[in-house]
């Protein structure tokens, strides 16, 4: 046990030298939380810049649509360099140009154009198009069946237009519903993110334990222990001692700045602390089999962000699954990450427990037991091998 | 300027042998922008989304339910499920990505009654629920139109049959929303990546020189070559040109597989080419102010990675572009990062102008030189010490 403590003693004070560590450990998560999150999270109206290049009435009319439409805020610009100056800028999301020529096209009876601008990798231009649409496809449809009725009955189109805008249409609400036993009213818009950037540090930084593991096999201090009557994996679990204690207290810090600065209800206490006790030894496990085969302790502390980030992006930590291709989908189930974000939803979203999250955990255990095994073993044919 | 290029190359030589250095300015940015620009919609296809339709069995419902799974409408694929409790619990249990409730004698909404479409999503599958909203809102605006066409056709006296209403449900908006030309091309997910995480990783190639100074004094092998006729002004010269071509090397690889692996379309090379190394020289510039308020080499590692995150997360290296709030798109212009990643853009889109290019590539290289100058001079006297 004393062997133990004197492990976790040594990678505390490492730490404690290593400010970048802390750096990464505390700062970034929080401020990745804060931004990622004000991005995705919950800006209820996306700035939309229109360029109307066409006089008529009819053009008028749309812009007035544009205005009412949920979801957007519109902001008219002069032409389209300036519109392409502001996306530049980030400004607006998108862009919408009203050519000239589109009330000629509406007056003719044609489909009216309308140009959408802006970049399909952005959710906000993207979220800005389809408020666009429907907000179009609203005034388009009743252009549209304006022109039937003229066409059947043979009134003319303006009079018929009036009496189509003046009628009530249908009564149709459109009600949406969020699925799920989750008792919390409003969610805070960080519960998507939070977790997601707590699953992605607390991995990259217990990855951290690799480096500082080959600088221990580097100078012998691993040889001279071993050559004490204490086993390989007394070594290896003083070692992820250190580490799990470091990964538990940054949980700790994320989960706590998250619930009182962001309003991010983490879920049942008993499940949250289950998980983040496993996610840590999964981090531990794979830090220590990255320290057992590296050869170079600058390389595998350049490969440790690396390897964090990569992964972190195919468990879904950046860009929710359901925005991957089905290929990578099922790439992203043999990343532990994804197991502990689908945990995560599960306690924040479904109101879960322990039972429910019982088979991420499991997958969760299991792989940290490879992981670490395969450390023991390694070290162990490393060190006593010759 | 022999000599500059002579440690130049040894410092090259050590930095590629101990191969972190080629991690750092090479396979890190590379595999970062290709999983991010995967995982974003690469090659692999783009996402599908499952919903479920709950419809009742005749009328306009089941006749609205099976024109939409009978309809292709890739990546969306529609499900007919019997009831709304098991939606709901399929959307839950995550089988189905949202689905869309139909209430029977729906047609009531056309008759004056009032009618709830719901939409069962799961809060955190933004982007499935957005999906199923869209249709419902079509469905709504559908019969929104056979409303009014029967309601105005009605008042005219004109007969109202079942050929009338059928063609208002089938009326297509007199307005239709295309992808506009003024933005130029869309940008490709990899080139922006690209771009992003090798200046990202910059910071990091670039710090290697600050650190190796530090490094070379604390063994003794920097006042070894100073008692050369070697000058301090000399050392530093022959670092920051190693650190500035393994920078330009990495960046150029990452510009070459991304385009030639990935499909990425970084724009016309003459302007890509310069960007890119007006990028290096800020980068340098920056990290080498940085790296001069340190003392040690724990310390260069510190600033560097806080200096090279500070200024990526408010430049939009991780966001994309677009996408920051408007508060952090103002203040991405008052870093590197915002206007090396605004030209890319430019490039990448087809949007820039000659001059555009000419005037962040001066902004870059102007951030660069004045605050490497500041750095340097603060380096060299470490080094004269």
């Amino acid at each position: 046990m004393s062997a133990v403590r004197a492990f976790v003693s040594m990678v505390l004070r490492h730490l404690a030298r290593d400010r970048s560590a802390l750096f990464f450990m505390l700062v970034l998560p929080v401020a990745i939380i804060v931004i990622i999150g004000s991005t995705f999270g919950g800006q209820t109206r996306v700035r939309v810049g229109v360029v109307v290049e066409d006089g008529s009435a009819a053009a008028g009319e749309l812009l007035a649509e544009l205005r009412d439409a949920p979801g957007i805020e519109v902001r008219e610009v002069d032409d389209r360099d300036e519109l392409t100056s502001r996306l530049r800028r980030f400004a607006v999301a998108a862009g919408v140009i009203v050519p000239a020529g589109y009330g000629d096209r509406v007056a003719a009876g044609r489909t009216a154009e309308l140009e959408v601008v802006g970049d399909l990798t952005s959710l906000q231009a993207v979220a800005a198009r389809a408020a666009v649409e429907r907000s179009t496809a609203g005034l388009g449809g009743r252009i549209a069946a304006a022109r039937l009725v003229a066409a059947e009955t043979g009134r003319p189109l303006e009079e018929v237009r009036t009496a189509v805008e003046r009628d009530e249409g249908a009564s149709v609400e459109v009600r949406v519903r969020d699925v799920g036993e989750a008792v919390i009213g409003d969610r805070s818009r960080f519960s998507l993110t939070a977790p997601q950037n707590l699953v992605l540090f607390v991995f990259i930084n217990t990855l951290g334990a690799g480096a500082l593991l080959v600088r221990s096999r580097q100078v012998g201090v691993l040889r001279r222990v071993l050559a004490t009557p204490t086993p390989a994996w007394r070594i290896v679990a003083g070692l992820g001692a250190g580490w799990m204690a470091v990964a538990l207290v940054q949980s700790l810090i994320i989960v706590a700045v998250g619930a009182v600065a962001f309003g991010v209800a983490w879920g049942d206490p008993l499940a949250a602390s289950a998980l983040i006790l496993v996610f840590a030894l999964v981090g531990t496990g794979g830090g220590l089999l990255l320290g057992a085969v590296g050869r170079n302790e600058d390389r595998v502390g350049a490969m440790t962000p690396v390897v964090g980030l990569v992964l972190g992006a195919l468990g879904g930590c950046m860009t929710p699954v359901e925005v991957f291709p089905p290929a990578l989908v099922r790439v992203a189930h043999a990343i532990p990450h994804y197991w502990a974000l689908e945990a995560w939803r599960t306690l924040i979203f479904d109101g879960g427990g322990l039972v429910d999250i019982a088979p991420s955990l499991g997958v969760l255990a299991g792989v940290a037991v490879v992981l670490g095994g395969s450390a023991v073993a390694v070290l162990r044919r490393d060190l006593t091998g010759g | 300027m022999r000599a500059v290029l002579v440690i130049a190359r040894g410092d090259l030589v050590r930095r590629v042998r101990n191969r972190s250095a080629l991690i750092t300015a090479v396979v890190a940015p590379l595999a970062l922008s290709v999983v991010f620009s995967l995982v974003v919609g690469g090659p692999g296809g783009s996402a599908r989304f499952d919903i479920g339709v709950v419809a009742g069995a005749g009328g306009l419902s089941g006749e609205i339910a099976t024109g939409l799974l009978e309809a292709d409408a890739t990546p969306v694929r529609f499900v007919r499920i019997d009831s709304s409790t098991t939606a709901a619990r399929r959307v839950d249990d995550g089988e189905l990505d949202a689905a869309l409730v139909i209430p029977a004698g729906i047609e009531e909404a056309v008759g004056g009654g009032a009618v709830t479409l719901e939409v069962l999503r799961n809060p955190d599958q933004v982007v499935s629920g957005g999906i199923a909203e869209s249709v419902a809102t079509d469905i709504a605006q559908r019969l929104d139109r056979v409303a009014r066409v029967l309601s105005v056709t009605g008042e005219a006296g004109a007969r109202v049959d079942g050929s009338t209403m059928a063609a208002a449900m089938e009326l297509e908006s007199a307005v239709a929303v295309v992808a506009g030309r003024s933005a130029g091309r869309d940008l490709t997910p990899a080139a922006f990546f690209g771009a992003s995480m090798s200046m990202l990783f910059l910071f990091f190639t670039v710090g290697f020189a600050s650190e190796s100074v530090l490094v070379e004094r604390r063994q003794g092998t920097l006042d070894r070559l100073l008692s050369t006729p070697t000058s301090a002004a000399t050392v530093l010269a022959g670092k920051a040109v190693s650190v500035g071509v393994l920078g330009l090397v990495g960046f150029c690889v990452v510009w070459g597989v991304t385009t030639l692996g990935f499909g990425a379309r970084w724009g016309r090379w003459p302007g890509v080419l310069a960007v890119i190394v007006a990028t290096t020289v800020a980068v340098a510039g920056v990290a080498t102010f940085a790296a001069s308020l340190a003392r040690t080499e724990q310390q260069t590692q510190t600033v560097t990675a806080a200096v090279a995150f500070t200024l990526a997360l408010l430049g939009g290296n991780f966001v994309g572009p677009g996408q920051s709030p408007e508060l952090l798109g103002t203040l991405s212009r008052l870093t590197p990062n915002g206007w090396a990643l605004g030209a890319f853009a430019d490039l990448a889109t087809d949007t820039a102008t000659g001059a555009g290019t000419l005037r962040a590539a001066a902004v870059l290289v102007g951030f660069g030189v004045a605050l490497g100058a500041v750095g340097a001079a603060r380096i060299h006297r470490v080094v004269q010490r």
